[in-house]
């Protein structure tokens, strides 16, 4: 375990802030030992960073889920070569792995099912409002290609 | 996927297992993304898209911009994956490597950030009223701070993100931003006194939330 006094701490803190799991692991235990020993001191020295992580945490990014954009992806590089592979080859290589990736796990398949259910029930808008984190980019994408829904069915206006 | 694809003709892409770095967590899915297999990316994605989008949600404040960058950094990953060769770099430090420069790229060329606007007053009850004034007050103070770290230089943004917002260790962080460890704690300790400074009249505020 690394030593460690008020001004390693002062400088540590100056760095990476109040929370101990944003600093080096090297230096957490010691850290975390020479703050209970000094609750006066540590108070002293952690306020002011405490209060700028915490307005730091109210801008957290939206916890949007990505398979739409997931598959957004996924769709583009059906039409995108790769370096040094003729793009023929690359789109041969392409094909089948698409059609291959139509066979989901049961799981998938059934989440699918719902998730499509849903967005023909209430609008396939709010599927991208609705959590669909346990849903794979695949599926989604093979659901588009074997229902024939355009692109913008599935992303909506303007996405 | 095995990581054990191995090329089979003149055509095919070079074998990038060749000398893999072996504490590379996505060394499992790098052959087949080198092989153009789309569920290689879509692996690769399920790793990496949310931390590469939220990386870019914080450079640029915008949230279909940051997905307009996260695709740009998975296309050129699919892309360049054939001539990917292993070395010190895992492959996520070159992913969040190309997030760093599209979104420096992308500021350069940005003039205004886009800043969501409170919502027109719908209900007039007294509970309403309250409840959009919370609302407003929040939204003021939330505007506060994205405006803080947007006034950022772009590097002590990009540190300040990968530190606070990705928890990356300091190794890693130093590694995307090109930089050495020493270097990557001054960019850190300048964005948090920078940020301190512009947010020092708006402490008591910030202590009342």
């Amino acid at each position: 375990m690394s030593k460690i006094n008020k001004s390693k701490v002062l400088e540590l803190v100056s760095f990476y802030g109040a929370d101990l799991k944003r600093w080096p692991s090297t230096q957490r235990q010691a850290g975390q030992i020479w703050l209970d020993k000094n609750p006066a001191l540590a108070q002293e020295i952690l306020a002011d960073a405490i209060i700028l992580e915490q307005a730091l945490n109210t801008i957290s990014a939206p916890a949007s889920n990505t398979i739409l954009l997931q598959a957004r992806i996924l769709r583009e590089v059906t039409h995108t070569a790769q370096e040094g592979i003729p793009y023929e080859i690359a789109a041969n290589d392409t094909a089948p792995t698409l059609q291959a990736l139509t066979v989901f796990s049961a799981w998938k398949a059934v989440a699918a099912t719902l998730l499509l259910t849903t967005g023909m029930g209430f609008g396939i808008g709010q599927v991208a409002a609705a959590d669909t984190s346990y849903v794979s980019a695949e599926a989604l994408l093979s659901i588009s290609m074997q229902s024939g829904y355009a692109e913008t069915d599935l992303y909506g206006d303007g996405v | 996927m095995n990581g054990t694809h191995s090329a089979s003709g003149s055509n095919d892409p070079p074998d990038i297992t060749l000398g893999l770095h072996k504490t590379d967590p996505d060394a499992d899915i790098l052959p087949d993304l080198a092989h153009g297999k789309p569920a290689a990316l879509s692996a690769l994605m399920d790793r990496h898209l949310k931390a590469v989008k939220a990386t870019a949600h914080y450079m640029l404040g915008d949230e279909i911009m940051a997905e307009d960058i996260a695709q740009e950094v998975f296309l050129r990953a699919w892309k360049h994956a054939p001539n990917w060769q292993p070395g010190q770099a895992k492959f996520s430090t070159w992913l969040h490597r190309v997030t760093r420069n599209l979104c420096y790229d992308r500021l350069r060329k940005k003039k205004e950030i886009y800043r969501e606007t409170v919502p027109d007053m719908v209900d007039e009850s007294p509970e309403a009223s309250q409840v959009l004034q919370d609302q407003q007050n929040h939204s003021a103070q939330k505007s506060k701070i994205e405006n803080a770290l947007a006034n950022l230089p772009e590097r002590q943004r990009m540190a300040i993100t990968l530190c606070h917002f990705q928890e990356l260790s300091q190794i890693e962080a130093a590694d995307i931003l090109e930089v050495s460890v020493r270097a990557y704690e001054s960019l850190l300790a300048r964005a948090r006194k920078n940020l301190k400074e512009q947010l020092q009249s708006h402490k008591s505020e910030l202590l009342e939330s």
